[in-house]
Parts: C-alpha cells; structure tokens; sequence
C-alpha cells in the first residue's frame, strides 16, 4: 500500500512538474495561439489561470496543437 | 467572448454581492467560533481553525447546491446566482485552509510524506466506524481545487460550455465525499447528535429541492404541445407569452426559448453561450435577451451578441397562424437572421 501510494504521489507530482513548465512556456508564448483574446489581457489574468493551466495542461496542449498551422 | 480577459470583470453588482458574501461569512465564523468556546472552553486555536473553516465551507457548499432550484422556482432568487463563482472559489479556499491545517497538525509530526500519510496513517476500510474518513475529504478537496481553478470565464470557452459544465457538476460527487467525511468524521469523534442532525437536514434541504424542481422540468417538457402542420410545430397562443419575455419548449431534442417583444415573436436556442443558462428565462433588455445568470445579451433577430461580443445562438424558423404561435424545430446555423414573425394587425 505505501508504495503504491508513493508512486501515485511521485506520477502527479511529475504531473503537476509538467503543467509548470508548459504554464510558463505559455507565459512566453503559445498563450495568444491558444487563445487570442489574451492578447493585451492583465498579468492578474495570467496568474489566476496558473493553477487551472498547471492542472488541465494536457486540454490546452492539445489545442495549441490544432491551432498552430492556421497561425 | 471577443475582448481580453480580465482577472475579474468587476461591477457595481459582484462588488455588492461579494461586501454581502464576506458580511455572511463573518456572520456564520463568529457564530460558530462562539458557540465552539462555550461548548469547549479549552478548545485550541488549531482546532477552532480546523472546525470552523470546515463549517464555513459545508455552509457555503449548501448554500452554492440550493442556488439552483431556488431560482426555478423563485427568480427573486436569482441575484444569488449571478456571482456564485466568487462563492465556490472563497467555499474552497475555506476547505484549502481546513484540510492544510489538518495535514499540518494530524499528518507532519512522522517521517512519511504528510499527504501520503493521509491515505497511509489508517487502513481501516473494512470497518465502517473507524473508516479513515480522512481520504474522502482529500478527495473532495481534489474535485473542489479543479472547479475553483477553472472557474475563470478562460476555461469555459476553451473547455467547451458542455465540457466545463459537466465538470462542474462535479460538486455533487464532491458533496457526496464531503457528506461521507463529515458523517464519518462524527461517528468517530463527536457523541452529540447534532453534527448528524445538521447533516441531515441538509441533506434533505438539497435533494428535496432538486428533486422537486426536476420533477416540475420534467412535467413541462411533457406539456409541450406536439401539434404539428408541414414542418411547424404549434407551441401556445400568442397571449400566453408576456410582452419581453418567452416561453421555452422542448421539441424532439430542441430546448427552443420563443421571445414575444414589440408585438412579434423570434425564436433561439434556450441555452446561453456562457454557462448554458436558460435564457428562455430571462427578458429583453434594451432589445437583447438577457440570460438571467450573468446578464449576456443576444439579439432575438438573430440569436447573435451585440458588438464587440461574438457569441451566436441557433435560431428557429416562427411563424404565427391566427393567434398561434408555430416553431420550425430544425435550427438555423448560429447566428442565422429570422423574420420575426408578426401578430395579423400588428402595427409594430
């Protein structure tokens, strides 16, 4: 039981990891391609999407991904 | 949408909703907080924080279930909703503080991780009064975290309104753990009936009014006139609709919002853009229907939101036939431009 708690533990922590990183790429850029109203949107904005984009960063990637040819 | 996001699009309105949000919550933590050092005078303050963020969020999670049916049942109800996001976000960030102060103090004094020693520190899952009841408040803590991060208008255009929705209705798995956590919880610690009473009676509160307003959703999808002539559908009389407002009707697997204003009738989809709100339940505000949620505004003409909004409805072929009232079930593409149809006689 305890290794596989510690597993699931280590797998969402490399989750979240990733969902980091990917939201602060997106900081850079990708946030316009997935999205272009936040084009000229506040930094207040890009914080309180933080946590949602950390979580969800599989639904976005997948939409920056269908977006990019068109751009 | 069709401007740049902001953090929180502020108003005179969710100003006022958030000054009365903020006056409750300090309304319901002193009650409580007193109640709790005349019951126990030798409470510690870890504890007090424990139990009195956990009743601010229980509280907050009843009011946030019940919201719903009351407004269909009372739209004096509705100023409730219009904010309610502000509600979820400040109820979770009441069970944040609740469940860190829990790990903080039950979970940190060992050498396991303090969240592996949630699910670690009792395996008692066979026997039901020493269940570790912990775990289905993590869990519900999980479910809360997803909804409050995605509560931004953001998540709901770029999850899909159908997506966001449906992960929204997750509260109710999220009550259903946080109604095990407390029950539990009391079993365990608390000999005074009452925490099992105020449990239940909430319980009762929310699934009676949610199932009485479903029952009465369901009778009117059955009231529905099916009377058909060429592809039109008659759905009620003209003087059945009050002057800016609508009937909703349901044909096939259409929820159709039929507006009668200036002495004609359009027809659109019943469902905001926004939050799939039922727009049939609102009224025409300068010219748009209004959502009686969050206020977003479409042209009946058209079903499309005035400038800079983008946002199109599917709209619905109407006609009317002496004084009755016919819709074309098959819609329109969003956006689509239909004559609205005119009373015989009708000057406007």
């Amino acid at each position: 039981m305890e290794g596989l708690v510690n597993i699931c533990l280590w797998l969402a922590a490399a989750y979240l990891l990733v969902g980091l990183i990917f939201y602060l790429v997106c900081l850079v850029r990708g946030m316009q391609t997935i999205d272009p109203d936040t084009v000229g949107a506040p930094v207040s904005f890009r914080l309180i999407i933080a946590p949602g984009v950390i979580i969800l960063w599989p639904a976005l990637v997948g939409k920056w991904r269908t977006k990019k040819p068109s751009e | 949408m069709g401007v740049s996001y902001q953090a929180i699009l502020w108003n005179k309105s969710k100003k006022r909703y958030d000054l009365w949000m903020s006056l409750f919550i300090i309304l319901v933590l002193a009650v409580f907080v007193l109640a709790q050092m005349t019951l126990h005078p030798s409470i510690t303050i870890e504890t007090l924080i424990i139990r009195a963020t956990a009743f601010t969020a229980i509280t907050l999670l009843h009011i946030i279930l019940i919201i719903g049916p009351l407004c269909r049942l009372d739209s004096r109800f509705l100023p409730l909703l219009y904010n309610r996001r502000h509600l979820g976000v400040t109820m979770f960030l009441f069970a944040l503080v609740h469940g860190l102060f829990c790990i903080i103090q039950f979970h940190t004094l060992g050498d396991t991780n303090p969240i592996a020693s949630v699910f670690l520190s009792n395996q008692n899952y066979q026997e039901i009064s020493e269940f570790p009841f912990q775990i289905l408040g993590f869990l519900a803590l999980v479910i809360l975290l997803l909804m409050a991060a995605t509560s931004h208008d953001f998540w709901l255009k770029n999850l899909t309104p159908r997506i966001w929705k449906g992960l929204h209705m997750a509260v109710y798995i999220a009550y259903a753990l946080v109604v095990g956590h407390v029950a539990l919880g009391t079993l365990q610690y608390e000999s005074k009936p009452l925490y099992w009473v105020m449990l239940l009676g909430g319980f009762v509160v929310i699934a009676g009014l949610q199932i009485f307003t479903g029952l009465r959703e369901v009778k009117r999808l059955r009231s529905t006139s099916e009377k058909t002539k060429d592809k039109f559908v008659k759905v009620c009389n003209f003087d059945d609709i009050e002057d800016s407002r609508a009937k909703i009707v349901t044909i096939g697997s259409e929820n159709i919002a039929v507006f009668r204003y200036d002495g004609q009738i359009s027809a659109v989809s019943n469902l905001c853009r926004h939050q799939l709100g039922p727009l049939g339940e609102g009224k025409i505000v300068d010219g748009c229907i209004t959502c009686p949620w969050h206020g977003y505004q479409y042209f009946p003409h058209n079903g499309q939101s005035p400038p800079p909004f983008n946002e199109k409805l599917k709209t619905y072929e109407v006609n009317i036939r002496g004084n009755d009232v016919w819709v074309d079930p098959k819609p329109k593409p969003p956006g689509t431009f239909i004559q609205p149809a005119k009373l015989e006689g009708s000057a406007s």
